[in-house]
Formats: structure tokens, C-alpha cells, sequence
């Protein structure tokens, strides 16, 4: 083989890499374009809905739980909902990649 | 602090402080910014004052305050989309001041 047959094979084989790559990374893009992560408090009472661009797209709060809660109670427990959707998005970001790429690694600490 | 006064400060805020919207990934770039970005809190409250939302400029809810007496003044309902909306509203600061100060910042690059 000469230098020219090398070089064009070795183009071709990462051409089909990069194009494989390609098609994995649009595929996990476009997956990730649809999450939507819903987490309800421990209580059942308070749940949020956030989207893939981290957005608070509905906080619902049960009308059973409203009138046991005092104003103080109610926003902890919002706010702790709406950071674990967030924080359930980049987990589910985290998991398409993990899945489309074979990736194997340790989950980021934020996560757990 | 209504959305538009919010803004203002944000963008003020992340100005004085030298905050840089850089994405150059490979050098750390990303992480850097999103770093500085969470220095920033900023407050925006619902427009009868009852819901207060603090968020970071990275978009992360820092706190959330809800009036006294608030609950009886709304029904679960009414309260639920007082907050969703509030924080959509701090949400919808937070990307535009971020979006804000990466224009100016490749307006001057430019120059």
C-alpha cells in the first residue's frame, strides 16, 4: 500500500467515526430536548415540573396539604422540590449520554 | 424587586464584578463561569409582594419566601401559580441578563 492508499483509508475509517459520532450526538441531543422531570415532596403534597433548559415549567400544590402547611413550611418544601426536578434533568442529561455513548464512568457528585 | 429593576441589577452586578460569559470548554471555561455566575443571587417578587423568589444567575433557586398570612389570602391554586409564575419570572431575568452581558461583552471583543 502506498502513502496515498494509507492516507486516504485512514480518512475513510474516521470518516466513518466522526460520522457515527455525529449521528450519536444529534440522536442524544435530540433526546435530551424532551425531558421533562416531575418530583413530588415526600409528603405528596407540593410537585414540580421542570423542562430540559432547566426551566420551572408548573409548581401544583394538593389542596389536603395546603391547609396543614404554615407560609415557612410551604416554601421549604417548594424549594426543595423545584432544586431536585433541576437536578433530575441534568441526571437524565447525564444518563441519554451515558447511554448513547457507552460512557462509563462515576455519576457527577452533584447527583447523588 | 420587579423583573425589569432585577434585571438591571444583575446585569450591573455581573458587569462590576468582571464576570466573563466565556464557554471555552477545553480550558475550563464552562465551569468557570457557571462558578462566578453562582456568586449572584438575585431577587424577584410577585406582584403583590407575597411570593419572594432568590435565585443564582446560574438559574439554581437559592430561596424562596412566601408572606405571612399569604395562604390565607390565596387557595392552593392561586398560590401555586403565584409561585410558578415568580419563578419563571426570576428564571426569565436570569437568562436575560446572562444573554444580556454576553452581547455586550462580544460587542466589545468586536471593537
Amino acid at each position: 500500500m502506498n502513502v496515498s492508499d494509507a492516507i486516504e483509508e485512514w480518512a475513510s475509517r474516521n470518516r466513518v467515526a466522526f460520522e457515527h459520532m455525529y449521528q450519536t450526538l444529534a440522536r442524544a441531543s435530540e433526546e435530551a430536548r424532551d425531558i421533562t422531570v416531575a418530583v413530588t415532596s415526600s409528603d405528596g403534597g407540593v410537585r414540580a415540573t421542570v423542562g430540559a433548559d432547566r426551566r420551572t415549567h408548573r409548581v401544583e400544590i394538593a389542596e389536603k396539604a395546603y391547609s396543614s402547611y404554615d407560609e415557612a413550611q410551604l416554601a421549604a418544601i417548594v424549594t426543595d422540590t423545584v432544586r431536585r426536578a433541576k437536578r433530575g434533568v441534568a441526571h437524565a442529561e447525564w444518563h441519554i449520554i451515558h447511554e448513547e455513548f457507552g460512557i462509563s464512568r462515576q455519576e457527577p457528585r452533584s447527583f447523588r | 424587586m420587579r423583573p425589569k429593576s432585577a434585571l438591571a441589577a444583575l446585569v450591573g452586578a455581573l458587569e462590576e464584578a468582571n464576570v466573563v460569559i466565556d464557554t471555552d470548554i477545553p480550558s475550563g471555561g464552562l465551569h468557570r463561569t457557571v462558578r462566578q455566575l453562582d456568586e449572584f443571587e438575585f431577587k424577584v417578587a410577585s406582584p403583590d409582594g407575597d411570593v419572594i423568589v432568590w435565585l443564582t444567575a446560574s438559574g439554581k433557586l437559592r430561596e424562596l419566601i412566601i408572606a405571612k398570612g399569604a395562604l390565607q389570602r390565596h387557595n392552593h391554586r392561586e398560590m401555586a401559580t403565584l409561585i410558578t409564575e415568580t419563578i419563571q419570572s426570576a428564571e426569565n431575568v436570569m437568562a436575560e441578563g446572562v444573554r444580556e452581558l454576553a452581547r455586550r461583552q462580544s460587542a466589545r471583543r468586536m471593537r
